[in-house]
């Protein structure tokens, strides 16, 4: 019940919104004409009050009468990458009567854009298509589809919503990397990859012996029953368990356009790892530690430069990402090697650490230093030369 | 004002003002007798206008703005206004004071003379001021603001002002009224579109498809809504200032109106005698002296503001011409006044439109002309004297009435100083008939039962004295015995019975001249005058009430009116 007053008084504003500039400037007008007019019987401002009523009351019914419409909207694909088109569709059809030439708002990326409908007839979907560029990495609300009712005089406009709105996530450019440098820690609780093994803890078939093979692997019961030497046959489990870490702070990068090749970086790297079946653990910034790659794209999609300490991220994943096995810190030019080194060391020493630094103005060049693995990259198409360098 | 504006706009905003303004100030039109008003109006509307958008246009401060507005205002009021240039080459320093006190004094100059006014003096200076004014602050709005209203509401100014200072019953009021209104809404509604578009960035010609639109639906809404309000209510200041001439030492020719019967040879007497010479007036027309409408129980005198629900019940001055807003034929009138007319009554017929004094000499008298539309009584207040000769020209409205008609309504009781006539006329006002049928019911009886008597005889002189005080017409006329008098008592009863009666009516002093032109004393007449529904006056002639039958000696007592109430 206490919400009651701000609900009365929401409705009085979004009544007033309602109303346009010409529409208010006609009521002030034909109130005062209206009283000039009956108080001084002056058939000049009758006559204005009047219209200006009667202009009012017509506005008002054009504006209020409902206009049943189905509508939906979709954009095909949903993900798209810097540079590409996504297509939003909005299917249209009238409910009761038709309409003609109904304008409604498909707001994209914060503009508006105006669309006006072809003829809509009631049970006679009319595809509209919106081609939308996809200039740059982020996510963009597409819609909601609004529509906004108005009189011929423009005195009022109501403003209804006629499909809900959705995101449009513009992902970074990714590269093909060469497989990643491979974690070899057997487990009990790794995963099984598709690697077949000689001796692994995950039995997979038997095989007929070939010359080289353990002695130790021969199954001999089973060489008994079938007259010839039979070996057991493993698959790898592996628990190969990479971590990727962005640096969204503003202070590490020169400019905004070596954020975007770190953004890019990450992601490529993550996508290689996902490829490479690896677990994933991935942090962009101050965004949640995601563990499927599809949610860390998004969230690559969403991450922005930000004030989150490297070093706080850093250990923020370190304590989720227990025995992982691969590390890479995605950072900036201007990252304090202090900073970078406490980052690093967050994680165990006997994981591979590996820091990629994005400067445009510097050199493409793999470093050691202090036990890191440091790769400075002028341009991301050295991305996948480097990491080979690197493997070594 | 961060972008460019176009010039599309500026020019649209110019032509709505220019436009609206000079169809608000053509309110003026019959409040002026020329139209150097809208002269002096449009020349400061462009002025105004120029200015305003020159300095907004340079994006000068608004302080700039006043003080180069009240500048040239001063400047060219002269010019403009006081056309002073026709007398001197150089404006003087009054000059200036005039265009500057003008706007506070000039509007009481145009409301105490009957409109139209002829613009001589400074009597221009309030539609300059009026058109300087809101040319300058409209135009400044419209072009520095963003808000829709706020550049109409000095048109609506110019507007009001204009009602305000105009006639009562103005021509082309409709399609006036329908131009600006019509104007107004389409300037209101682009104006607000405007605003919504130039955060979509939308398209130029829905401007005019909108303009269109709206002329369309406002022109047919305006056809179909018919004024309903009735002119007389229109409130406009012509009538409601001033206190109108005083008129308490003025001749009542009722009073003595035995000087133009016949009597005993004697110095004032002017049966014989002729007092004018009329030409140009149709044939049956009376010619009307004075209209007396106010009794105070002993004589009945014209006024000030007797006339109730009209505004121009005011003795006011008047230049050559006066508006009225009656409908009907001309008549041009010339007037000889001859030396044994002594009276500051001056005779005119039907109502007045111009008044002009033959001898273009006569400007003090011309100066002492006072007019009252209502009672349609014309007086020269230190006299009309032998040689103001005149000619006047009016509108002639229909003057018959019948026993069918219906009174003008009336809230309560007419002419509270004759109640003392209430008991006497009792029959007729308890009867069943309409107002209309008691009067005419009670001239009847009054003709037929009333002897006629002006005490000429030496024998009745002193028994049927001159008067029409509370005991004349009292027990001295219509209580008597034997109801005796001449035109001044049964017109003076038969007008206030009337009135009692709720039939509202006066007493009218005038003449019906002779074929040749003349009017003697002997044709000047005394007549009553009845509103009808339609708030005019008709004539009501003694034939209708008085008896021209001389008393006898032996004279049997009249009817009683009960009985001759029973008997209609």
């Amino acid at each position: 019940m206490r919400a009651l007053p701000g609900r009365v008084l929401r409705g009085l504003l979004t009544a007033f919104r309602t109303v346009t500039p010409s529409g208010r400037a006609l009521i002030l007008v034909g109130s005062v004409a209206s009283v000039l007019g009956q108080r001084l019987s002056w058939l000049e401002l009758t006559l204005l009050a009047r219209v200006c009523g009667v202009l009012l009351v017509l506005g008002l019914v054009l504006v209020l009468l409902p206009r049943v419409v189905r509508t939906s909207l979709e954009v095909r694909p949903l993900k798209v990458v810097v540079g590409s088109t996504a297509r939003a569709r909005l299917v249209a059809s009238s409910g009761l009567t038709p309409l003609w030439r109904v304008v409604v708002h498909v707001p994209v990326a914060g503009e508006r854009n105006r669309v006006r409908l072809p003829l809509l007839l009631p049970g006679r979907p009319v595809d509209t298509v919106l081609d939308i560029a996809a200039p740059r990495r982020g996510v963009f609300p597409v819609g909601p589809v609004t529509h906004e009712s108005r009189d011929l005089l423009g005195l009022f406009r109501r403003t209804s919503t006629w499909a809900p709105g959705l995101e449009l996530f513009v992902r970074p450019p990714v590269v093909m990397l060469e497989p990643l440098p491979v974690g070899l820690v057997h487990d009990l609780e790794g995963v099984v990859s598709d690697q077949l093994s000689s001796s692994d803890l995950s039995f997979h078939a038997l095989r007929e012996y070939v010359p080289g093979d353990d002695m130790r692997q021969v199954h001999w019961r089973s060489s008994a029953k079938a007259d010839t030497l039979l070996v057991r046959q493993y698959l790898d489990t592996r628990r190969s368990h990479a971590t990727v870490v962005l640096d969204d702070s503003l202070v590490s990068y020169t400019d905004r356009q070596d954020f975007e090749s770190a953004v890019a970086v990450a992601a490529s790297i993550a996508v290689r790892a996902a490829h490479d079946d690896y677990e994933l653990v991935f942090a962009a910034g101050g965004q949640p530690v995601e563990r499927n790659v599809e949610r860390a794209l998004d969230a690559c999609c969403r991450v922005g430069l930000d004030t989150s300490g490297f070093v706080e991220v850093a250990g923020r994943v370190a304590a989720v990402a227990t025995g992982t096995s691969l590390v890479v810190l995605v950072t900036g030019a201007h990252a304090p090697g202090r900073e970078v080194n406490l980052a690093a060391s967050a994680f165990p020493s006997d994981t591979v650490r590996l820091v990629v630094r994005c400067d445009r103005a510097g050199q493409s060049r793999v470093l050691e230093s202090g036990g890191l693995r440091m790769i400075e990259l002028s341009r991301i198409e050295h991305l996948p030369v480097l990491l080979l360098g690197s493997k070594s | 004002m961060s972008e460019p504006r176009p010039a599309g706009r500026l020019a649209l905003d110019c032509l709505m003002i220019a436009v609206l303004t000079v169809v608000a100030l053509t309110q003026l039109d019959q409040t002026y007798s020329d139209r150097s008003y809208l002269v002096a109006g449009c020349l400061a509307l462009a002025v105004a206008m120029l200015l305003a958008v020159f300095v907004s246009e340079s994006g000068r401060s608004v302080v700039l703005f006043i003080v180069l507005a009240v500048g040239a205002y001063v400047l060219l009021g002269p010019v403009i206004a006081l056309r002073s240039y026709q007398d001197t080459f150089l404006p003087t320093p009054a000059d200036f004071l005039d265009v500057l006190v003008g706007p506070f004094s000039g509007w009481n100059d145009l409301l105490t003379i009957i409109p139209p006014v002829e613009p001589t003096g400074r009597e221009l200076v309030v539609p300059y001021a009026l058109c300087f004014a809101a040319g300058a602050t409209s135009t400044w709005l419209a072009l520095r603001t963003n808000l829709v209203a706020l550049p109409v509401l000095p048109i609506v100014g110019v507007l009001s002002a204009g009602i305000l200072l105009g006639v009562q019953q103005p021509d082309l009021l409709e399609i006036r009224a329908a131009v600006l209104v019509v104007g107004i809404v389409v300037w209101l509604a682009v104006r607000g579109r405007r605003l919504q578009d130039s955060r979509e960035s939308d398209r130029a010609g829905s401007v005019l498809v909108t303009t269109v639109l709206v002329g369309l639906v406002c022109a047919g809404v305006v056809i179909w809504l018919a004024p309903t309000t009735p002119p007389q209510a229109r409130v406009v200041l012509h009538g409601r200032v001033g206190q109108g001439a005083d008129l308490s030492n003025l001749d009542n020719p009722l009073s003595s109106f035995r000087i133009f019967t016949r009597q005993q040879a004697g110095d004032n007497n002017v049966y014989d005698e002729r007092l004018l010479r009329v030409g140009g007036l149709p044939a049956g027309q009376r010619l009307r002296f004075v209209a007396l409408d106010t009794y105070d129980g002993s004589t009945m005198e014209p006024d000030n503001r007797t006339v109730p629900e009209t505004v121009d019940d005011l003795f006011q001055r008047i230049s050559h011409e006066v508006d009225s807003p009656e409908k009907g034929s001309t008549a041009a009138v010339g007037v000889r006044v001859l030396a044994p007319y002594r009276s500051s009554w001056v005779p005119t017929t039907g109502a007045l439109t111009g008044f002009q004094f033959v001898d273009l000499d006569r400007s003090p008298q011309r100066e002492d002309l006072r007019y009252n539309p209502a009672t349609r009584t014309l007086v020269a207040l230190k006299g009309l004297r032998s040689g103001d000769d005149y000619t006047f020209t009016s509108t002639l409205t229909a003057t018959e009435v019948t026993r069918a008609m219906a009174p003008y309504p009336v809230g309560g009781q007419l002419q509270r100083e004759a109640a003392f006539l209430d008991p006497y006329i009792k029959p007729w006002a308890g009867s069943a008939m309409t107002p209309m049928q008691k009067v005419y019911s009670l001239a009847r009886y009054l003709r037929k039962n009333g002897r006629y008597s002006d005490g000429a005889k030496a024998s009745e002189a002193a028994v049927y004295t001159p008067g029409h005080g509370e005991a004349r017409l009292g027990p001295g006329f219509i209580g008597a015995p034997v109801m005796v008098g001449d035109d001044e008592q049964y017109a003076a009863f038969m007008a206030l019975a009337a009135s009692r009666l709720g039939v509202p009516a006066r007493v009218v002093v005038g003449a019906v001249p002779t074929k040749a032109g003349y009017v003697y004393g002997r044709n000047v007449l005394v007549w009553v005058e009845l509103r009808v529904a339609d708030g005019s006056w008709r004539t009501f002639p003694t034939a209708k009430f008085m008896s021209h039958v001389a008393p006898k000696d032996s004279e049997p007592a009249k009817q009683p009116p009960g009985a001759f109430v029973q008997g209609e």
